[in-house]
């Protein structure tokens, strides 16, 4: 239980604090769309995308390490 | 986007709430695309055994990307998913590291150390190459500079990354973008096919997408499709690419400081940092915990499956991206700059990987 309890805490925290770039792939594929979602220029006020994807595994490499979740399968 | 978090912020648990709920569509639309590519996959495979019948494996990752492009040039995605589906490069960035379980620190440092080699080797004639392919296409300096940081080291992140630092235009960078969006698609389906008539080895095949591939997603899509060896070593050869993106942006951003046309970079070491994609870092320390056998082979094996779930949800996000009809709005010249600089690439880095072979020993 207290796995699932820190996986959900961590799940919360990253959708709090994470902001996903527009994908430049989207459907709009014209500049003002492109560059107004990923000019770096603008002021970071989020966590970089790299680094909480880097939280969320290595929480999950723990919750492996220490059996808090069953073994996964393919 | 920074207005959304501050909103999310200041709105307290609500705003979270409704982040939350925003990715909930897109989340399930990439693990329903992802699955059922799993699963016609598992079905043809099961069929085919239970007739013996001889019928080529094809890979859940091309039906999952299939699937994914019938959906978004057909109905198209509606925005209800949007913010779930653009999550698709976290899931990304996290199965890379998770990756990092299945390499021994020895093997990263060995095939990295190649990788590196064998890209600083094709960056320096590539980027030669794709300057004077501008200059005789006619094309803008800035935006011949964003094609080649594109095609030569990372697509779309080191495009984004660069075009800040060295001043570019929106419509420069969306042009770049276009163009190295629409050769990474193409290469999906065309790197499988000639490796196979090549008859590369895992080891020389992922070593290629991942040096000629340009985004990451696709690098390790275009791997994957090949064998499961071959996108473990294609997402190694990436990771090493990616990790030059801060210094080739730093040259860009001097030699465009040096003539006036962009900002002076001040503190280089922190523009390093800034621009260092840091899911390498998290790929390396999970390498090291399995190198130390902080994991046993059960876990290790968990934690490689956990990768194969991440990357499943990425190639299902890959094909719900990709919209065929409006990269074909592009100009021409940046497309046809882009595909010949990338056939250059490809070609040049086949030749690399072919000496690597026979002198490195990969």
């Amino acid at each position: 239980m207290p796995a699932i309890r820190t996986s959900v805490a961590g799940f919360l925290f990253l959708c709090m604090h994470t902001t996903f770039p527009h994908n430049p792939k989207s459907k709009t594929l014209n500049s003002a769309t492109i560059m107004s979602k990923t000019d770096s220029t603008a002021p970071q006020r989020g966590i970089s995308l790299d680094l909480y994807a880097v939280l969320l595994a290595l929480i999950l490499a723990l919750l492996v390490r220490f059996n808090l979740i069953p073994p996964v399968k393919w | 986007m920074a207005s959304a978090v501050t909103s999310a912020r200041s709105a307290g648990p609500v705003g979270l709430a409704r982040r939350i709920v925003d990715l909930i569509p897109g989340l399930l639309l990439l693990a329903a695309v992802g699955y059922a590519g799993k699963f016609i996959e598992q079905s043809i495979a099961a069929y085919t055994k239970s007739r013996h019948v001889t019928f080529p494996n094809i890979e859940y990752v091309l039906w999952a990307i299939v699937i994914g492009l019938v959906i978004a040039n057909t109905t198209g995605v509606p925005r209800i998913f949007e913010a779930g589906v653009a999550t698709y490069e976290f899931w990304l960035k996290a199965g890379i590291v998770l990756l990092g379980s299945r390499f021994l620190l020895g093997d990263v440092l060995h095939l990295g150390g190649i990788s590196l080699l064998l890209v600083a080797v094709a960056l320096t004639l590539s980027l030669s190459f794709m300057h004077l392919l501008g200059r005789a296409f006619k094309l803008k300096p800035k935006l011949t500079s964003l094609l080649a940081i594109g095609s030569s080291i990372c697509g779309v992140s080191a495009i984004i990354a660069a075009k800040p630092a060295i001043d570019a235009d929106d419509e420069d960078a969306s042009y770049a973008i276009a163009a190295i969006l629409t050769l990474g698609a193409i290469s999906l389906f065309t790197f499988p096919l000639i490796g196979h008539s090549l008859h590369l080895s895992d080891k020389a095949y992922g070593l290629w997408a991942g040096l000629a591939v340009d985004n990451t997603a696709e690098a390790t899509a275009a791997g994957a499709l090949y064998s499961d060896a071959a996108g473990k070593v294609a997402v190694l050869a990436k990771t090493s690419r990616n990790a030059l993106i801060g210094f080739i942006v730093l040259a860009y951003a001097m030699y465009w400081a040096s003539r006036g046309e962009a900002q002076a970079v001040g503190n280089k070491a922190a523009f390093l940092w800034r621009k260092f994609p840091k899911f390498v870092l998290g790929f390396l320390l999970i390498s090291l915990l399995a190198t130390i056998g902080f994991f046993t082979k059960p876990q290790l094996t968990s934690l490689a499956n956990l990768s194969r779930w991440a990357f499943l949800l990425t190639f299902a996000g890959v094909g719900l991206h990709t919209s065929l009809r409006e990269l074909g709005k592009q100009g021409w010249r940046p497309f046809a700059v882009g595909a010949i600089g990338e056939v250059f690439i490809a070609l040049l880095t086949l030749g690399l990987v072919y000496g690597a072979d026979r002198y490195l020993h990969l």
